[in-house]
Formats: C-alpha cells, sequence, structure tokens
C-alpha cells in the first residue's frame, strides 16, 4: 500500500505540475497583454501595473515568471477579476461551495437510486422489469443535459409551479454568504426566519439536484447490473448457494461487496461527466456555482477569472479521482500488484 | 447454414459481417434505430429539397406561431415559428448540417488522426509508451466540454473554432482506446508468429493488427460521435458555439429558452432531433459493441 500511495501521489503531483504549466501557457495564448490576463491588473502606465510586474518577474526570462506564478498561486493571489475587481480566490471559494453542494447532493441521489435499480435490474435479468429500467436508462442516458433541464423547469416549475425557476433562494431572504453552499449558509446564519428560509433553499435545490442526478444514475445502473451479472457467474457465489445460505444473505454478504468493487473503479471516471453536465446545469438554473462563473467569464473575456474556474474545475476532478484511486487501492488490494508490476 | 447456389449442397460458415448484420436483425429496436438514423442522414443531405421554406426566411405575419395541431395554428407552418417568425421545420431540417453533419467530419478526422497516433504509440515500448498513458490518463480526466470551451476561449467562438475544438478533444480517445487495444494484442500468438514470419512492422500494423481491433474502433467511433454531437450543440446552447442566424439545434434551444412562457413549442422540435440522432447512434453503438462481443466468444 505504501509504494502504491506513493506512486500514485507521485502521479498526481506531476498531473498537478502539468495543469499549472497549461493554465500558465494559456496566458500568453489569450488575446490582450499575459500579466492583465494573469493578474487582472489593467492600464500599462500605472503603478499598480509595474509593482505588479515586478512582483511576477515579467522581464525576466520564462522559468523565472512560471516560479512567481506558482508562487503566486500557492499564497491565494489568484489576481482579480477584470469585471468586479473582486479578487478571485475569494470568489471561487463560494462558487465552489455552492457547486458542491450541487454534486454531493446530486451523486448522493444517483447512489441512493442507483444501486438498488441496479441490482434490481440485474437479478430479474431478461424479465419485463430488467428490460423497463435498461431502456429508459439507456433513453435517459441520451437525453442532452440542457433540453432535460428545460422539459423539467417547463413541467415542474411553469406547468404545475412546485419550484422555482431559477436561483438558489428567494432574495427576500438575505443569507449572508459563508460557503457559498446554501443550506450550510442557511445553518450557519443566525437570523429567526431559518426555518422558512431553509424550506425556500430546498424548493430551489431539488429541481437541479435531480437534473445533475439524472446521468450519473442511468451509467451507475448500467454498471451496477453488468457488474452484478458478471460477479453471480463466479465460484464462490455457487459455493454460497450449495452451502444452503439464502438469497439475501448472499446477495448481501456475498454479491454486492464483489460487485462494488469494478463499480467504484468506472464511477471515478464518470466524474468528469457529472461535471460536465454541472457546467451546464449551473448556467440554465442561474445557480451560482463555479461553471456558470467559467461560462460568464469567457463572455466577458475574463481571464483571470477564467485561469480561476479552469484550475478549480480540473483539480477537483484530479483530486477526486486520485481519493477514488487510493480508496479502491485500500479496500481490495489485489489491484496494487497490477499497478506495481508495470 | 445451407445455400443451394451450387447442384451440392455444402455448409457455409457466415462471414463475421454476415454474423453482426444477422445479430443486428434479432432486434426490432436496433432496426428501428438503424432506419431513424438513416432518414436523418437523408433529410440532412435533402434539406434544401425537403424544407417548405429557407431557414432564414422571417415572416411578419406569423411571428411566435404555435404548431398546426393547435387551435391557433396555421398549416403552412407545421411545427410553428420562432420569435423572428422564421418556420421551425425547415430550421431544424437545415440544422442537421450543424448538429449531425460537422460534427461526423470532426470525428472522422479526429478518428484518422487519432488511429494514426494511437497505432504508433501501441507499437512502441518502454518510456514512451508509458509517458503517453500517463499523460492521456490526465488530458481524459478533464471533460471535453471543459477543454473545447478553453480553446474557444482562445480562439474565439466561431464555426471554424469550434470545428478546432471538438477535433482537438476527441483525439486524445482515439489514441487512448487503440494504443490499449494495440497493447492487448501485441503481445498475442499469431503477432508473434506473424514476427517469426518476417512481417515488415508496416505489414503487422495494417494487415495482422488491424483488422483484429476494428471492434474497438467502431466502439470508439459512434461514442466519439455522440460526444461530438452533444458537446457541439452545448456550446452552441451556451452561446459559445455557431453563432446567432446558424440553425444549429443547441443554439435553437438556447433562443426557446428565453421564450419559455410565450412559446414553450419552440423547443419541442430542435431537443427531439437532437435526443433522437443521440439515442439511435447510441443504440447503434451498443449493439455493434453486443453483437461484437458475442463473436468472440
Amino acid at each position: 500500500m505504501f509504494r502504491y500511495s506513493l506512486s500514485r501521489i507521485l502521479l498526481f503531483s506531476i498531473t498537478l505540475w502539468l495543469l499549472s504549466i497549461f493554465t500558465f501557457a494559456l496566458n500568453y495564448w489569450y488575446p490582450g497583454d499575459p500579466l492583465t490576463n494573469m493578474s487582472g491588473v489593467v492600464g500599462e502606465m500605472t503603478t499598480a501595473y509595474q509593482q505588479e510586474s515586478i512582483n511576477r518577474a515579467m522581464d525576466s526570462t520564462i522559468f523565472r515568471q512560471y516560479g512567481q506564478y506558482i508562487a503566486h498561486l500557492v499564497e491565494g493571489n489568484w489576481g482579480i477579476s477584470l469585471s468586479t475587481q473582486e479578487p478571485v480566490f475569494t470568489a471561487m471559494r463560494h462558487h465552489l461551495g455552492a457547486s458542491l453542494e450541487l454534486i454531493i447532493l446530486g451523486s448522493a441521489v444517483a447512489i441512493v437510486l442507483g444501486l438498488p435499480l441496479g441490482t434490481y435490474a440485474a437479478l430479474r435479468q431478461r424479465q419485463w422489469q430488467d428490460k423497463l429500467i435498461m431502456t429508459l436508462s439507456l433513453s435517459t442516458y441520451s437525453i442532452p443535459v440542457f433540453w432535460f433541464a428545460q422539459l423539467a423547469i417547463l413541467l415542474f416549475a411553469i406547468q404545475l409551479g412546485w419550484s422555482p425557476i431559477a436561483g438558489q433562494i428567494h432574495p427576500l431572504y438575505a443569507i449572508e454568504t459563508q460557503t457559498g453552499s446554501i443550506l450550510l449558509d442557511i445553518i450557519l446564519s443566525d437570523v429567526e426566519y431559518r426555518g422558512a428560509a431553509f424550506i425556500n433553499a430546498l424548493q430551489h435545490l431539488w429541481l437541479p439536484t435531480l437534473v445533475v442526478a439524472l446521468i450519473p444514475l442511468t451509467m451507475l445502473i448500467r454498471m451496477i447490473r453488468s457488474a452484478v451479472l458478471d460477479t453471480l457467474q463466479l465460484n464462490h457465489i455457487k459455493a454460497a448457494r450449495v452451502r444452503g445460505l439464502s438469497d439475501t444473505t448472499i446477495l448481501f454478504k456475498h454479491v454486492l461487496p464483489t460487485a462494488i468493487q469494478p463499480v467504484l473503479r468506472e464511477a471515478g471516471l464518470q466524474f468528469s461527466v457529472l461535471v460536465t453536465n454541472i457546467i451546464i446545469v449551473e448556467v440554465v438554473f442561474n445557480w451560482p456555482g463555479l461553471g456558470g462563473w467559467l461560462v460568464k467569464s469567457i463572455f466577458e473575456r475574463d481571464y483571470p477569472v477564467l485561469q480561476g474556474g479552469l484550475l478549480c474545475l480540473a483539480m477537483l476532478i484530479l483530486v477526486a479521482n486520485f481519493t477514488i484511486d487510493l480508496l479502491h487501492a485500500w479496500r481490495y488490494p489485489q489491484t496494487r500488484d497490477v499497478i506495481d508490476a508495470d | 447454414m445451407q445455400t443451394k447456389s451450387n447442384i451440392f449442397y455444402q455448409f457455409r460458415a457466415p462471414s463475421p459481417r454476415q454474423l453482426i448484420w444477422r445479430q443486428f436483425n434479432d432486434n426490432p429496436i436496433v432496426v428501428t434505430a438503424y432506419y431513424v438514423l438513416a432518414i436523418i442522414m437523408l433529410a440532412m443531405l435533402f434539406a434544401p429539397i425537403l424544407a417548405p421554406y429557407s431557414p432564414e426566411q422571417q415572416f411578419n405575419d406569423a411571428i411566435s406561431l404555435p404548431p398546426a395541431w393547435h387551435p391557433e395554428g396555421e398549416m403552412r407552418f407545421v411545427f410553428g415559428t420562432d420569435d423572428l417568425g422564421r418556420d421551425i421545420l425547415s430550421r431544424v431540417l437545415y440544422g442537421a448540417r450543424y448538429s449531425l453533419g460537422y460534427p461526423l467530419l470532426a470525428t472522422i478526422i479526429a478518428a484518422v488522426i487519432g488511429i494514426t497516433i494511437g497505432a504508433w504509440a501501441g507499437m512502441s515500448r518502454g518510456v514512451q509508451s508509458s509517458t503517453l498513458t500517463h499523460f492521456l490518463d490526465v488530458v481524459l480526466s478533464i471533460p471535453s466540454l471543459l477543454l473545447a470551451l478553453v480553446i474557444v476561449a482562445i480562439l474565439g467562438p466561431t464555426l471554424h473554432t469550434v470545428m478546432i475544438a471538438i477535433t482537438l478533444v476527441l483525439i486524445p480517445q482515439f489514441i487512448h482506446s487503440v494504443h490499449n487495444a494495440f497493447y492487448t494484442e501485441r503481445s498475442k500468438e499469431y503477432v508473434i508468429a506473424s514476427k517469426l514470419n518476417g512481417c515488415s512492422r508496416n505489414y503487422l500494423l495494417r494487415r495482422v493488427i488491424f483488422p483484429n481491433i476494428t471492434s474497438v474502433v467502431v466502439i470508439q467511433f459512434t461514442y466519439a460521435l455522440s460526444t461530438a454531437i452533444l458537446d457541439i450543440a452545448a456550446l452552441g446552447f451556451l452561446g459559445l458555439g455557431v453563432q446567432a442566424p446558424a440553425p444549429e439545434w443547441g443554439t435553437m434551444l438556447a433562443r426557446s429558452m428565453e421564450h419559455m412562457y410565450l412559446s414553450p413549442w419552440s423547443m419541442l422540435l430542435p431537443g427531439v432531433a437532437l435526443f433522437m440522432t443521440v439515442l439511435t447512434i447510441n443504440i447503434l453503438g451498443d449493439s455493434l459493441h453486443r453483437a461484437i462481443q458475442q463473436q468472440d466468444r
């Protein structure tokens, strides 16, 4: 495990390094002045610009510039936004909170619904229940997420009026932003209408969560179904049957723990699909998360913000993959040897 | 299978292609998907003949007209008109070029480049190969839409840049799958045997290994095509893809979103078209995958 973790950590740091080189190079590829793109300081002749130019070693070699760039990133000095003049790093923390809220709730819904549905489909293989679940999951897998979000708004928000169209909470509830995640903010705040605000936030939250959860859910159902089917063929299940164990014991003690293993690995790869959907869903629902922030920054040519959003989203995915890799190797030791062998 | 083409009865084993075709024909859903996709393709090619109006023609007397089955609808605009009085059906038919034709083109270009690099990488060994694998793992872990967004931010949103972005994003996927397939095939006995026979590297690549990895290529191709369609539509939806007057399906959906209260029908047809295209491609890819898998057994 130690060797495995070490190799993974090494790989992870190389990846981060490549990512930082990529974002550093982007500043030179974007139209406009590299220093402005990097730091958000405008105006060639101003004192602030010249100060920043010295700080970031702009008249020195490209390697010194890169070193200064990394130093600034590590210090949390990610420049200021060109459109709002706010520091990118503090703004990013709030947007990250809002995005994480959707990601965590969405994947929780996907896991809670996907695990039983996938298992059920596998146990009813080739019967109508299985066919129904698989057809539904294949067709929902093909729905463009923005169209699905529109249909959901049209049905639930406009026709039925069960939820508001967009946003995080009604602006009447003046909740101070601390973490960015609206539910946490309400719990942390000390206003007396906390209960009402919480209910209002939930009304805003449930629709985007369901839309976000849909595609990971269908993926998960398919993965779990095939994993359970593969596991049912294995010898130790046959042995358990021969010993006369009941169906539920076999399912929960023998089938599921084995079937989860390949699913865990693939689910890590599916995380990037989830992030793609988050970007679009946040734009449709006007959710103040990283995705909407990033897309808005492209429109406004706000390069410091674009860099912040890109770094943050990419790091989120890399950290998630890294964690799942380690978790996988910790729970299932046989995978460590395979990687060690290469 | 017995055939009577000869006076002698003889057993003829069906070719792999015939086997796959038979597997296809067994499933009515797959056959339907096949024909639906064929119809969409034909509609794309013959849009100028089929479409009743030009996609950019505006009818001032028919702004935001509902579809024909609605009491206020008119028969000349079967699926209604949008907020500028343009016929939605004509726009969707012409839009197939942007939403299906261009992704197809991008996928083909990406496939040619990606398979070449992947095959070359699959034949190389050692540091070269492992560096590439790790590097590709990194690139692939970042979602294709995010990469495309960054490329569009550098080059600006036009049709050309979107095409470049989508092609560039798809190439690593092809390299990855082809590289992995080559890697596993390379150490099999039949490859070693032909190597011992003194086949050149080029012959080994084209005639020995490549026919055995077609399944991987085909599956990757359908997967990449549906990714390309969805990504181009998503970029259009975000306003960063194909620009306004062009009748791209994603752009049309973005526009319909602003008029959701007044004219909800304007998002019906582009969405259905997009959904049907991606669904049929996914079903075909899925069943192709299953047919090839069954054959391998």
